[in-house]
């Protein structure tokens, strides 16, 4: 073999989530796809990334490039175990975080007054640590105050004295001139040079309050996501890897470690937004389309829609109710606990499960690691959904009788059996999964029927079939190596970077020229961000967008517009195109009263891999490898089949009651529906008749 | 009036199942029919149904907030969306989703009232319904009401309502809170049912004579277009709704969901002990006259009903701060708050309450009074329900909030660069803090619980209008104190780059909230204005050199003294219902918004939070000790000297010497 990139055959995409570390590498001259699976390395993180990556039996100096996701931003923050942070605001507006736009969260605890603002009751930036600085930039953008740089140092002093590691700086009206928060940046810098500053410049549009905390957010957890990066490089390094690292951001696209660690709020949930990168390519690679995704791992779920195969947008994404950020980003929702749920009864005696979960530790009382508790795995060992002896390949052998036990405390005071505990349980957990959904789907106006519903995560699976029974889905998808599939989603997505300025001027034909130019001008910022991280100029595929709304109006919707250069023509398509989206999402146009578009956004991205299509192996034998007793729909079926994935001939039907057992999930066919496997080596879950109609 | 008044308590006849939520002991689900009217209706469709209805509510009401023009919409979010059903009681709500929680609670009146004296005969599909009159169940005439019926099979099965406070509808004062105006003949546009829209064409006399009698029309018909834009969105939901499951279904899930809503609130009163509770408490004054307006309410709690009996409230005021219909309904929040808080408000959050109102009292004012400040009356008798509730159930007692919006309504025509000569119109809230609870501190941040108002976007407030935010931060030593403290009130100061009419509408000035358990009232609402603003000086909130008081209770020497002032003292007004005011390019406003009443004695909160208060600024090191007996050394706490003056303090008030001063800082530059 010559040392040619051709002896480093191997792509590698890590995801690290709460509970496991996945990887799953890909051989693009073989094909071959291999995956692991070890327990996250909790404030260690890089150590179990290593000990995955060498759990796949592949020399590191054969891979050739690796995606990263992680959550290790989004798990500080909601854990509040993020940096010590100072913020410098307006003097006169310090408190924004506080405010948090004033309103309740609507929902269970909008009528409870003991509810409090989540930043109210834990604060990312304690109120000592906020300093009102005197400075003004006026809505012309122009200074009417000058930046008191003696009230800067001032302040970076007391941050010194204080210890404090990081500091968020956020200026009314910024977004029309960064002079100030620049010059203050330069002092901290100068005054603390060991401390990490941010300020709007990683996203300079308007808003103050979702910017403020967007910029809070990347200043708490800033330092520990570069640390941590840090750390990866070279542990991996160590450990004899020579390639390409990329880190997924919430775009939807990769970037190297340098460039996505000038902003790393941007990363906070990187991991799932794999996830939806899997899905998106699933969508397209195996004809549907339209794609609910449904990630169910230990600690959470996820949900996406996937719609004409298109990356799901958003530019409003909420932390905590309150904390708000607002920027385009993949559309993935944490919507609750995951395996993990604690089943409990609430005060009005209605059942529920989770939000609470018992995690990794405790974890499920049948993981025999302390946990007493019940959760939705003890509740599927129980209705023999999952086979003891072989989760997780028979690496972790679950105690079916602590699983009985702890669902005993709950259903005894109930005078419930353990079994229909069990089973209320899961219905009710595929239930609240389905109303997460369709708050996704239903809610924006897309028909459930029309999508089929894309299942991964372990513990996707053991509820999918429910789950597209209440939503009315088409159909389930199950992808291969479903239980690292957020991991395969990393592996195939693309270099991307997104860039935003905030024109603020209404939309009118005369202008085409100018509106070209601001475009092309962003289109030219993107280039150089891709150069440099080695992208060539011709492979670059541009999207635009426009945020817009009628003059009067403050909530800018974000449209995808045609790439093509902007003439007249142009402008009035744009126009036109304003009109009808307000005629389908507000019921109304307003046609004579002018358009303002407040920002425009450009994304640049390079397709980083010729995805090959792996089709996994099949292994000879009986897939039948036992049949054994499940309950289902209230029903004790007393030989239900257990079928090995690995063994199953494509197409070849398989009717339910059954289970589809693979190392790291386990797929429930219900009665009167079945199941096969495609030719790309999909699941295909397919409802009886009766129940589409 | 001959209208049906669906407050009363409606008999339920059908039965729910035992869960709100899952068949947790059923094994099969299509042999859980909960009975009643949802025979054959499986469980889950029903919970599928229930969701999908609230799931329409919600989507009108992103359409409406985010399609709407005027800031009180768009940004503060005063805007509800709810779904009528006929039903053999009339028109129940089956679902909302709320903006301002008032109109989830005022919305069945306003839709029964329309409905009732609507030709039915006449309506067509496209038909959409205007009103506003207060004698009609419409809060004030400011909050614009679109109903929309949905026709099915010829007859309408359902009305969508949409509904927002809209800037401004004419009369003598900009934004409508009509301060100081004593008939509604006087006041804003006040409409009867009127046809909006026939078929989904605008019916042009009546936009014409909308729009040219308010002094923002651009505002207003923006408005109009989302009100109008969200009811087609949610007829086009709620029909897909009804293609997909038909109507006898959808009927059986909305019911399900109003019976749900309806047990939990009966579970919810039946666990309070049967009795009689009352409270009282009063509006500073009308506005007009500078008497008291006394507000009492007794609560009749039997069984798992209640009885909310407005009789002691005094005689309807002269000036704008009574009520027509609405405190019938809007009380009921009260008793949610500490019975229900979870389940969705529909119209079985009414059906367990009756109310009685005394006609010619301050909340069941007759025409042709003057109504369009309802706030502080609504937010205030929420308070006394919740305040009678506290000695029925201690364990729930709760502090009150700040008891005012103190909203700021604002308007001139813009005199910047490239904007002359365009009229503009504006709010601006401060929020202000809830009470502390026996769970912890209060809530800051927060307008009054009728409501549930966002701040403006103040970057759009200074591009939009000649105004410049100075301040809008949390106020020191606002929250009232105890063993766990009140949500902590709100400076706001905003100045002006153009000239710019200013109306006050606030209460809660002359006495700040109460506390319970021992817990000391919030700090009072102040206002000044500030003739010769300093944009870098001028934040200091506690130096008021040069700042001309108000209203509010100071003493001689012009500093804030809510416990040993007197109200008016040396202030340029005698209420805090202040219109025609006007500031010059240069000038400011400021007010506090007072925080929520404390929660215990503060004599044993614990020495680290009282430390944590006043490090954060929430409390001043003088202030912590006047009310919680802690002991400064320099940043630490001097922990003898702290528990022997706690014992002092104690002791006093044994004594009936020493009481927990009311919250307001007591270091001022005045």
């Amino acid at each position: 073999m010559t040392q040619l990139e051709a002896t480093r055959p191997w792509w590698v995409g890590i995801d690290v989530g709460g509970t496991f570390t996945d990887v799953i590498a890909m051989n693009r001259e073989t094909g071959e796809q291999r995956d692991h699976k070890v327990l996250t390395t909790r404030g260690v993180l890089e150590k179990g990334v290593v000990q995955a990556l060498t759990g796949l039996d592949i020399p590191l100096e054969d891979i050739d490039e690796v995606v990263h996701g992680h959550t290790a931003g989004i798990n500080a923050v909601l854990s509040r175990q993020g940096a010590s942070v100072a913020l410098l605001a307006t003097a006169g507006h310090r408190d924004l975080l506080d405010i948090g736009r004033m309103d309740r969260e609507f929902g269970p605890n909008f009528y409870d007054p003991t509810w409090l603002r989540p930043h109210q009751e834990r604060p990312v930036v304690r109120r000592r640590h906020r300093y009102g600085i005197p400075e003004r930039i006026s809505w012309d953008g122009l200074v009417s105050v000058p930046l008191d740089e003696q009230a800067v140092r001032e302040a970076a002093k007391k941050i010194g004295e204080a210890g404090i590691e990081s500091v968020a700086i956020c200026f009314l009206n910024s977004y029309l001139s960064q002079e100030h928060e620049q010059r203050a940046a330069a002092i901290i810098h100068e005054e603390l040079p060991e401390v990490y500053v941010q300020t709007s410049a990683i996203y300079p549009v308007t808003k103050e309050h979702e910017r403020t905390t967007t910029i809070a957010l990347d200043a708490y957890v800033g330092p520990l996501v570069t640390r941590y990066l840090g750390q990866l490089v070279s542990a991996l390094n160590h450990a004899g890897f020579a390639g390409q690292l990329w880190i997924m951001t919430m775009n939807g696209g990769v970037g190297t470690i340098e460039e996505t660690a000038k902003a790393p709020v941007f990363q906070l949930v990187s991991g799932p937004v794999g996830g939806v990168a899997g899905a998106v390519d699933l969508a397209r690679s195996c004809g549907s389309t339209n794609l609910l995704t449904m990630d169910m791992g230990g600690t959470s779920t996820d949900v996406a829609a996937i719609r004409d195969g298109q990356t799901p947008m958003t530019d409003v994404w909420a932390v905590e109710h309150g904390l708000v950020m607002s920027m385009p980003v993949v559309d993935v929702g944490s919507v609750g606990s995951g395996a993990g749920g604690i089943i409990d009864i609430d005060t009005l005696g209605t059942l529920q499960v989770g939000p609470e979960s018992a995690g990794s530790e405790p974890g499920p009382a049948c993981y025999a690691r302390g946990g007493i508790r019940p959760t939705l795995t003890d509740a599927c060992v129980v209705l023999g959904i999952l086979q003891p002896d072989l989760f997780a390949g028979g690496a972790l052998p679950l105690d079916i009788e602590l699983a009985r036990s702890a669902l005993a405390n709950v259903a005894e005071p109930l005078g419930m059996s353990v079994e229909d505990l069990a089973e209320g349980a899961y219905r009710l957990a595929c239930s609240d999964v389905a109303g997460s959904i369709r708050s996704i789907s239903t809610f924006r106006g897309l028909d459930p029927r029309e999508f089929a519903l894309a299942a991964f995560g372990s513990a996707g699976p053991m509820i999918a079939a429910q789950v597209a029974r209440e939503l009315k889905a088409s159909s389930v998808i199950v992808p291969q190596s479903p239980g690292e599939f957020s991991a395969f989603g990393l592996l195939t997505s693309d270099l991307r970077v997104t860039r935003a300025t905030s024109p603020m001027t209404v939309l009118v034909q005369p202008d085409h020229a100018a509106w070209e130019q601001r475009f092309k001008d962003l289109e030219d910022a993107v280039a150089t961000d891709l150069g440099r991280q080695g992208a060539e100029a011709k492979e670059v595929v541009y999207e635009r967008a426009i945020f817009v709304m009628y003059t009067g109006q403050t909530w800018d919707n974000r449209l995808e517009v045609s790439t093509e250069p902007i003439d007249e023509v142009g402008i009035k398509e744009m126009q036109q195109q304003v009109h009808d989206f307000y005629e389908l999402r507000y019921g109304f146009s307003a046609e004579e009263v002018p358009i303002l578009i407040t920002t425009i956004e450009v994304t640049g991205r390079v397709a980083r891999t010729t995805s090959r299509e792996s089709v996994a192996e099949q292994v000879d034998g009986d897939p039948v490898i036992r049949r054994v007793r499940l309950r289902l729909d209230g029903t004790v079926h007393e030989d239900a089949a257990v079928y090995a994935r690995d063994r199953m001939r494509p197409g070849h039907p398989v009717p339910g009651p059954a289970l589809i057992v693979e190392d790291y999930a386990t797929t429930v066919v219900l009665p009167g529906s079945q199941a096969h496997r495609d030719d790309k080596g999909n699941l295909r879950l397919v409802p009886d008749k009766e129940e589409l109609s | 009036m001959s209208t049906n008044i669906p407050v009363t308590s409606v008999p339920s006849t059908a039965t729910v199942p035992d869960s709100g939520r899952a068949p947790i002991n059923q094994g099969d689900t299509s042999a859980s029919s909960p009975g009643g009217g949802q025979e054959g209706t499986d469980l889950i469709d029903l919970e599928t149904i229930r969701h999908g209805l609230l799931e329409v509510a919600r989507d009108m009401h992103q359409s409406l907030m985010r399609g709407a023009f005027s800031p009180i919409v768009r940004d503060i979010m005063d805007c509800t969306a709810c779904l009528h059903m006929r039903t053999e009681n009339g028109w129940e709500m089956v679902a909302s989703r709320e903006g301002c929680m008032q109109h989830a609670f005022t919305s069945q009146h306003i839709c029964n009232f329309a409905m009732s004296e609507w030709d039915e005969e006449t309506l067509n599909e496209g038909d959409v319904i205007l009103v506003n009159d207060p004698w009609r169940g419409a809060i004030h005439c400011s909050d614009i009401n679109i109903l929309r019926p949905i026709l099915i099979d010829g007859r309408a099965e359902f009305v969508l309502h949409s509904t927002s406070h809209v800037v401004d509808l004419g009369g003598p004062i900009p934004g409508g809170f009509s301060n100081g105006v004593q008939t509604s003949f006087e006041e804003q546009l006040k409409f009867p049912p009127t046809l909006l829209y026939a078929q989904d064409v605008p019916v042009r006399p009546v936009f014409n004579y909308l729009l040219e009698n308010v002094r923002v029309p651009a505002s207003v018909l923006g408005d109009i277009r989302a009100l109008y834009g969200c009811l087609v969105i949610g007829d086009r939901r709620l029909r897909d709704l009804i293609a997909k499951y038909d109507l006898t279904a959808v009927r059986a899930g909305a019911m399900y969901g109003v019976e749900m809503t309806e047990k939990t609130m009966r579970a919810g009163i039946a666990a309070i002990p049967d009795g009689d509770y009352s409270a009282e408490d009063f509006l500073d004054e009308d506005g007009v006259t500078d008497q008291k307006v006394p507000l009492a309410v007794t609560l009749k709690v039997r069984g798992d009903s209640i009885e909310v009996d407005y009789s002691g409230t005094g005689r309807q005021p002269l000036g704008n701060v009574g009520t027509a219909w609405c405190e019938a309904s809007r009380c009921v929040e009260g008793i949610k708050f500490i019975v229900d808080p979870s389940s969705p408000v529909n119209s079985g959050t009414l059906r367990p309450v009756e109310a009685l109102l005394p006609p010619g009292s301050a909340v069941c004012s007759l025409p042709p009074s003057s109504v369009s400040n309802h706030v502080d009356i609504g937010g205030r008798n929420v308070n006394l329900v919740v305040q009678a509730l506290g000695i029925a159930v201690p364990e729930r007692a709760i502090g009150c909030d700040s008891g005012t919006l103190g909203m700021l309504t604002l308007g001139g025509i813009d005199g910047r660069p490239g904007h002359e000569g365009t009229p503009w119109a504006s709010f601006a809230l401060a929020g202000g803090g809830w009470g502390a609870t026996w769970r912890g501190d209060g809530l800051t941040f927060c307008t009054l619980a009728i409501g549930n108002c966002r701040t403006s976007v103040q970057e759009h407030v200074e591009r939009e209008s000649p105004l410049v935010v100075a301040q809008h931060e949390i106020m020191p030593d606002s929250g009232g104190a105890g063993r766990n403290r009140g949500g902590c009130g709100a400076v706001y100061t905003i100045t002006a780059l153009s000239e710019t009419a200013i109306t006050v509408t606030g209460d809660r000035a002359r006495a700040g909230t109460p506390g319970t358990q021992g817990g000391g009232r919030g700090m009072p609402f102040y206002g000044w204005l500030i003739p010769d603003f300093d944009a870098v000086s001028g934040v200091d909130v506690l130096d008021t050199r040069g700042a001309l008081p108000l209203f509010g209770v100071f003493d001689d020497q012009g500093r804030p003294a809510p416990d040993s002032g007197s109200f008016g003292n040396g202030t340029e007004y005698q209420t805090s219902k202040i219109s025609g005011l006007v500031l010059q390019p240069g000038q400011a406003i400021r007010v506090i918004i007072g925080g929520g009443g404390g929660w215990g004695d503060p004599l044993q909160r614990p020495i680290e939070q009282v430390l944590d208060d006043v490090i954060d600024d929430f409390h001043s090191a003088e202030f912590a000790g006047a009310a919680y007996g802690v002991v400064f050394d320099g940043v630490s706490i001097d922990q003898p000297a702290t528990a022997a003056m706690r014992a002092d303090l104690a002791g006093r008030r044994e004594r009936g010497e020493w009481q927990v001063p009311t919250a307001c800082p007591t270091l001022w530059r005045s």
